[in-house]
């Protein structure tokens, strides 16, 4: 399991791409989060990170009817949203590098 | 209230029937809490909204509130505070000024309520009453009680009762009996009002108070 604390930074971006694919609702990205290995992520914590990138304008919400119960909210991502998830593409990516040469390194450096 | 906080409330109302009764627990236990902190009734009655559409949702599933939410609802509550704007000043300022009107409407229906007791009973000779420094201060060490009562019971609301603060419960008891005692003791008189102005003020704040809750959301 993923510690809660190198999670903190990433899941923002990681919540961008997932509803960059499609509109989709926090339950929906709870799940898709699980199948690509984050391991079991509550809504709940996946709530308040989506009212923050709602305020920040990175993505915006609409009802929709759902099959049973009441109407359901679901994101979309919105051009600050796309611009923002090309910034933390890069980013990662860069910082990944990183994070690999320095394994790298210190792989060969063990005996 | 504003009308969009009403037809919220209105709706929000209408899905917590929709709820289990585990489910309905634990949304009062959240909703509770959010009323003591410092976001607006709108804002509030959004959450709520989000959260009885997830809890709903989490039902049908099959899911408790503790799959959907996660196990610690104060942890969840912060979270959601902590992405809020905070409020303006003049938010700040008029939500205190809703808050404390009904207080002091209610205290001073009391206090003309009495006075027309004691003028039907012939303590008072006129409908001049005196307003005396115990009534004045005991008001404000209700006031105080009465708001330092629902913020506790807010920030404690998934608190079981069985371990409420003692202490606490303790110092409310206090501050209430010293209102009594100092409304009994404190006989200075501080000035004369009549009955009837007592009555026009009542209605003025009532008034204030109509207008203050309509426009803060």
């Amino acid at each position: 399991m993923i510690p809660s604390q190198m999670l903190k930074g990433t899941l923002e971006g990681c919540i961008l791409a997932i509803i960059s694919k499609n509109e989709t609702y926090g339950y929906e990205i709870s799940k898709q989060l699980e199948t690509y290995g984050f391991g079991e992520i509550a809504e709940g914590t996946i709530y308040p990170l989506l009212l923050r990138l709602e305020k920040n304008g990175m993505i915006s919400a609409v009802y929709r009817q759902s099959d049973f119960g009441p109407k359901r909210k679901y994101y979309f991502l919105t051009e600050k949203g796309r611009g923002e998830l090309l910034d933390f593409t890069e980013n990662y990516r860069e910082l990944s590098n990183a994070v690999e040469h320095l394994f790298a390194d210190i792989m060969e450096e063990k005996p | 209230m504003s009308r969009r906080v009403k037809d919220l409330l209105k709706e929000n109302n209408r899905m917590n029937d929709l709820l289990s009764e585990e489910g309905q627990h634990v949304l009062t236990d959240i909703i509770v809490y959010l009323r003591g902190m410092p976001i607006t009734m709108y804002q509030q009655e959004m959450i709520r909204s989000d959260v009885t559409r997830m809890l709903i949702d989490g039902e049908l599933r099959g899911s408790s509130a503790n799959d959907v939410i996660g196990p610690d609802y104060r942890e969840f509550c912060d979270n959601i505070v902590k992405e809020l704007p905070p409020l303006s000043v003049k938010e700040k300022i008029l939500g205190h000024i809703r808050d404390l009107l009904p207080a002091m409407i209610v205290l001073l229906v009391i206090w003309t309520f009495g006075s027309s007791v004691r003028i039907a009973a012939g303590i008072f000779r006129t409908f001049y009453c005196p307003v005396t420094a115990g009534d004045l201060l005991s008001g404000l060490l209700i006031i105080f009680a009465a708001e330092r009562l629902i913020n506790y019971l807010c920030r404690h609301s998934f608190q079981d009762t069985h371990s409420w603060d003692i202490g606490f419960g303790v110092l409310i008891a206090v501050t209430l009996v010293l209102s009594l005692i100092v409304k009994m003791t404190l006989t200075f008189k501080l000035f004369y009002i009549h009955l009837t102005l007592a009555a026009l003020i009542i209605l003025v704040l009532f008034l204030i108070y109509k207008i203050v809750d309509k426009y803060t959301d």
